[in-house]
């Protein structure tokens, strides 16, 4: 009942990702040298991993290195993953939810927000809507800044489960925490995030 | 969940008041909605909203925080066509065969080095051991430079020793280091300018 539905892709660049045994024979014929088997799975799964760094970084270019990295270090350490211990897109979301970490760490002092500076009303530039929400509700770009100004801890367990839907136990997996810890974390973003966008629909309505 | 059947009691009277324990109540709707309540207190919870309209509101209004939160990433994030395919980094180039067969001659490479140092070094042992002995008992051996400065040692080992006796008819502690008496001369030679480095040649001589 309290399950998000799952996600429905509307772009053909997003296409589901394939069941076991059709993505366990597309691993195998990657590791034999076939490119074309690469590009298969590069396209089946760039889609979720784009958005996932999109999500977390808030911007575009950012999220285009990420999904590069990690894709280069997917293909090269494609041999590691083990089928037995997780699976394949969980594997993904924890290479593409590191990287992420890294190009935040890598960015902080350069980009720290000017409402840590100056807490009196200045919004922070960093988090700027992308073009496609100024074709967006007033509402969703309300939500994007919220979003924004959500700790990286809660931003990735919000992403994780509203967006992707997934169960505590997969979100403790690609975060390295424990599925309670996941849980309290949830509990918390929840709670900010309401009164976030409660304040921002305050004050932006004013 | 016997705050929640309170709590019901008392919305019945209430009308849902927001006393305490209905505070409680709305935090375990958002746990309700997160899929936080074990399926014994999600069930009780269904009873509850089935009961209480305020709270059926508010659990439409939590479920909306997470899809404005769903659709706005959705539509925020989504790609442009053909911006995804660009992006896709180089497929790693296959090992082959060849390149693991140099890869085990450079791995193996330190140990065929230490193996031949080992097999000269025996080579060159027996072939010294063998040289000493023929200079013990045969007479003289010299080594001479011919542009190296030299300085001439000679050692008189049996001097003291009667080679007439034989080993057996000897005394006890005849042979004692004590009694061989080395006889060192030291002769200069003459140092060329272009010599480089001395060398000392030793030359054995036996003496009667």
């Amino acid at each position: 009942m309290s399950e998000y539905p799952s996600l429905a892709w509307d772009s053909a660049e997003e296409a589901y990702p394939s069941n076991d045994a059709e993505l366990g024979f597309l691993i195998e014929r990657c590791l034999s040298g076939d490119e074309a088997a690469y590009r298969i799975l590069f396209e089946r799964h760039s889609g979720l991993i784009y958005r996932l760094a999109y999500s977390l970084l808030q911007n575009r270019q950012d999220a285009e290195e990420v999904l590069q990295d990690s894709f280069e270090y997917a293909f090269r350490k494609l041999a590691d993953f083990d089928e037995q211990k997780s699976a394949f897109t969980t594997w993904l979301y924890r290479i593409t939810v590191s990287r992420c970490r890294n190009k935040r760490r890598r960015k902080w002092l350069p980009t720290m927000p000017l409402s840590l500076l100056a807490p009196n009303g200045v919004k922070d530039d960093n988090v700027k809507a992308p073009d496609e929400l100024l074709e967006q509700t007033e509402m969703q770009r309300t939500v994007w800044y919220a979003l924004g100004q959500l700790s990286p801890k809660l931003r990735e367990t919000a992403v994780l489960r509203y967006y992707y839907g997934m169960q505590y136990k997969e979100i403790g997996e690609i975060l390295n925490i424990s599925p309670k810890t996941a849980e309290s974390r949830m509990r918390l973003t929840h709670q900010k995030l309401r009164g976030i966008i409660e304040i921002l629909q305050e004050e932006w309505t004013e | 969940m016997d705050g929640i059947a309170e709590s019901t009691a008392h919305q019945r009277e209430a009308g849902c008041k927001k006393d305490m324990t209905h505070q409680e109540i709305h935090e375990q709707l958002s746990d309700y909605i997160l899929g936080l309540l074990t399926p014994g207190q999600e069930n009780e919870m269904s009873q509850h909203l089935a009961g209480c309209a305020a709270c059926r509101q508010r659990v439409h209004d939590e479920r909306e925080i997470g899809a404005i939160v769903r659709e706005t990433l959705h539509s925020a994030t989504r790609p442009e066509p053909m911006q995804l395919r660009q992006l896709m980094p180089p497929v790693p180039k296959k090992k082959r065969s060849g390149k693991i067969a140099a890869n085990w001659t450079s791995r193996l490479a330190p140990a065929l080095v230490l193996l031949v140092i080992i097999a000269s070094s025996l080579i060159l042992t027996a072939q010294e051991s063998k040289r000493s002995m023929s200079i013990f008992f045969a007479s003289t051996a010299t080594a001479t430079s011919t542009n190296t400065p030299t300085a001439t040692v000679t050692q008189d080992i049996r001097s003291n020793i009667n080679e007439t006796t034989p080993i057996s008819e000897m005394g006890e502690g005849e042979l004692a280091l004590n009694e061989i008496k080395p006889l060192v001369q030291v002769v200069a030679a003459p140092v060329p300018l272009q010599s480089p480095t001395p060398v000392a040649v030793i030359s054995r001589t036996t003496t009667n």
